[in-house]
C-alpha cells in the first residue's frame, strides 16, 4: 500500500514536472515557428542530471503580424504541424528546437 | 584539433560575423531578415539591397522551409464547400468575372490555380482560354516582386473563388505593396475593369482610412471584405459601409438535414465602427455606426480548408487555411453563383431566409451582446448566418 502510494505520488510529481516544462517551453517554441500554438502533445519526457527533455509534436496556426498605420495585413492563417525538443533545468529554458513535420 | 572541429570553427566565427554585420531584425508576412549591408553606401557606388532570412533574433537560416507542404490535399475541398452551403456544381458563368485584390506579386499564379482546380475536377481557368487575367494596380503587367505571405493569401483567394463558382472568370489585380493607398488603386482598376465582384482578404486600422474608402464604393459590384483573425474588435475595409464584410464560423459535417453545423468561430472580427456610419439596411441597435459583420463562411484554421500555393518563394504544395480570408472569396464566389447585380451589402438583409443562421459561438468579450456571441438572427461574428444556396445574394 505504502509502495502504491510513493508510485503514485511520484507519477504525480512527474506529470507537474512535465507541465511546468511544458508552460516554459511553449513561448520558446511559438517564438521558433512564429506562430500560435493550437495543440502540444509530449509524447516522451527523459530526466537526467543535465535536465528534463520533453518531446512531441505540435499544430500551430501562422499568420501575418500587426501592420503600421495606414497599411494592411492578411486575414489567412496557415495550419502547419511540427515536432519538437525542449530541454528544461532549474527553471529555466536550456534548449528548444521545432522542426517541420515531414 | 580535427579539421572537422576547425571548420565548424571557422563556420560558427564567419555566421557571427555576418550576424554582427547585419540590420536590426525585421517582419514581412510570416519571414523574419535583415539588411545584409545596413550601413548605407559610400558616395557613388550602388547600394546593397540583399536581406537575409533569419530567425526571430537574426540568425540566418539554413534555407529550411518555416513548414512544409503536405502531400497530399487536406482540408476542405470545393465539393465539401458547395455542399456545405447548398451551391449547385455548376453555378455561375463566364459573363460573371470575380475580381482577386492582394498586394505584391506572384509569378506562380496561374499554374498554382491550375494545379488546384486540376485536382478537384474544376474547369481550367488560364489566360489562354480566356477565363484568368492578372494585372498589376494600373491594370499594366509591370508586376510587383513577390512577397511569400501575400501570395500564399492570393493563393486562397483564387482557390475558394474557384470552389464556389467554378465558371466564373477570374481578374487579379496585384498592388505594388500593402499600403491603404496602393490596394485602393488595385481596388478601382479592379471595377474598373468590369468586375462584378471584388475579394479582399486583408484589413488594418480604421483611423485615416477615410481617404481611401471611396475606393471601395462601387454601385452595382459586389465587394466582399474579410472581418479579420483576432476576434473581437474591428477593421477597414470591412467596416466600410460600402463592402460586405465577412465574418467566419468553425464548420463541421453533422447528422441533421443540412448535413452541416456551423459555430461562430473565436477569431472572426466583429463589432463596431468607430468611423463610418451605419448603413440603411442594418437596423441592429448595439452600434450606432456600421456594425461588422453582414454574413460569413468557415474560417476556422481546425476546420480549414485544402489551398495549392507557395510554401516559400520557390516551392508550391498544398496546406491547410483558416481565417476570414476564407471566407471572403467564398462569398464573392457566392455572389457569381447568383450572378445579378449587388446592391451593396443590402441583399443578404432582404433574404434572411436563406441563409443558415449560425445561432451559437462568440469571438471574444463584449458584455454577452450580439456584438461578439453569436445567436438567433443577426450578430457580429457571423452577421446573418452563412449561405443556404445562392438566392440571398
Amino acid at each position: 500500500m505504502i509502495a502504491l502510494v510513493l508510485a503514485l505520488a511520484t507519477n504525480t510529481a512527474h506529470v507537474e514536472t512535465k507541465a511546468h516544462a511544458l508552460k516554459l517551453c511553449r513561448p520558446k517554441l511559438e517564438r521558433q515557428v512564429g506562430g500560435e500554438i493550437q495543440t502540444i502533445d509530449i509524447s516522451s519526457a527523459r530526466s537526467a542530471r543535465s535536465g528534463l527533455t520533453i518531446r512531441g509534436g505540435l499544430t500551430a496556426f501562422l499568420g501575418m503580424g500587426p501592420a503600421p498605420a495606414g497599411s494592411a495585413r492578411t486575414h489567412h492563417l496557415v495550419r502547419a504541424q511540427y515536432t519538437f525538443a525542449c530541454k528544461v533545468r532549474a527553471g529555466r529554458v536550456r534548449y528548444a528546437s521545432a522542426k517541420p513535420l515531414q | 584539433m580535427k579539421i572537422s572541429t576547425r571548420v565548424a570553427l571557422a563556420a560558427a566565427l564567419w555566421s557571427a560575423n555576418v550576424s554582427a554585420q547585419m540590420g536590426p531584425v525585421q517582419h514581412s508576412g510570416n519571414t523574419y531578415h535583415a539588411a545584409v549591408c545596413p550601413h548605407g553606401n559610400p558616395h557613388m557606388t550602388a547600394r546593397c539591397h540583399a536581406h537575409v532570412v533569419t530567425d526571430e533574433r537574426g540568425n540566418p537560416k539554413n534555407g529550411k522551409s518555416e513548414f512544409q507542404p503536405l502531400a497530399t490535399p487536406a482540408g476542405y475541398g470545393p465539393a465539401d464547400l458547395r455542399s456545405a452551403y447548398n451551391i449547385p456544381s455548376g453555378a455561375g458563368s463566364s459573363s460573371y468575372t470575380i475580381a482577386i485584390v492582394d498586394a505584391y506579386g506572384y509569378p506562380n499564379a496561374e499554374s498554382d490555380l491550375a494545379r488546384y482546380r486540376s485536382q478537384y475536377q474544376l474547369p481550367d481557368c488560364t489566360t489562354a482560354n480566356g477565363c484568368f487575367r492578372k494585372v498589376d494596380q494600373r491594370g499594366g503587367t509591370r508586376y510587383p516582386r513577390l512577397n511569400t505571405g501575400w501570395a500564399q493569401e492570393t493563393a486562397l483567394d483564387l482557390d475558394m473563388a474557384s470552389a464556389m463558382c467554378p465558371n466564373c472568370h477570374i481578374l487579379l489585380v496585384e498592388a505594388d505593396n500593402n499600403f491603404f493607398s496602393s490596394l485602393a488603386a488595385a481596388e478601382n482598376t479592379a471595377a474598373t475593369l468590369g468586375a462584378n465582384a471584388i475579394s479582399n482578404s486583408y484589413g488594418g486600422g480604421e483611423s485615416g482610412s477615410a481617404s481611401v474608402e471611396s475606393a471601395y464604393n462601387h454601385a452595382g459590384v459586389a465587394v466582399t471584405v474579410s472581418s479579420g483573425d483576432s476576434g473581437y474588435g474591428v477593421e477597414f475595409p470591412a467596416s466600410s459601409p460600402h463592402v460586405i464584410a465577412v465574418g467566419g464560423t468553425h464548420l463541421t459535417q453533422a447528422t441533421n438535414g443540412r448535413g452541416w453545423s456551423e459555430t461562430a468561430w473565436s477569431g472572426a472580427g466583429s463589432g463596431c465602427s468607430t468611423v463610418y456610419a451605419k448603413p440603411s439596411w442594418q437596423n441592429d441597435t448595439g452600434c450606432a455606426r456600421r456594425t461588422v459583420a453582414d454574413v460569413s463562411a468557415v474560417a476556422d484554421p481546425n476546420t480549414g480548408v485544402a489551398v495549392y500555393g507557395p510554401v516559400t518563394s520557390r516551392r508550391s504544395g498544398w496546406m491547410v487555411f483558416g481565417g476570414t480570408s476564407v471566407a471572403a472569396p467564398l462569398i464573392a464566389g457566392v455572389y457569381g453563383a447568383n450572378g445579378g447585380t449587388a446592391n451593396y451589402g443590402s441583399d443578404p438583409y432582404g433574404y434572411p431566409s436563406a441563409l443558415y443562421d449560425v445561432t451559437s459561438g462568440s469571438n471574444g468579450s463584449c458584455g454577452g451582446s450580439y456584438l461578439c456571441t453569436a445567436g438567433p438572427g443577426y450578430d457580429g461574428p457571423t452577421g446573418l448566418g452563412t449561405p443556404n444556396g445562392p438566392s440571398a445574394f
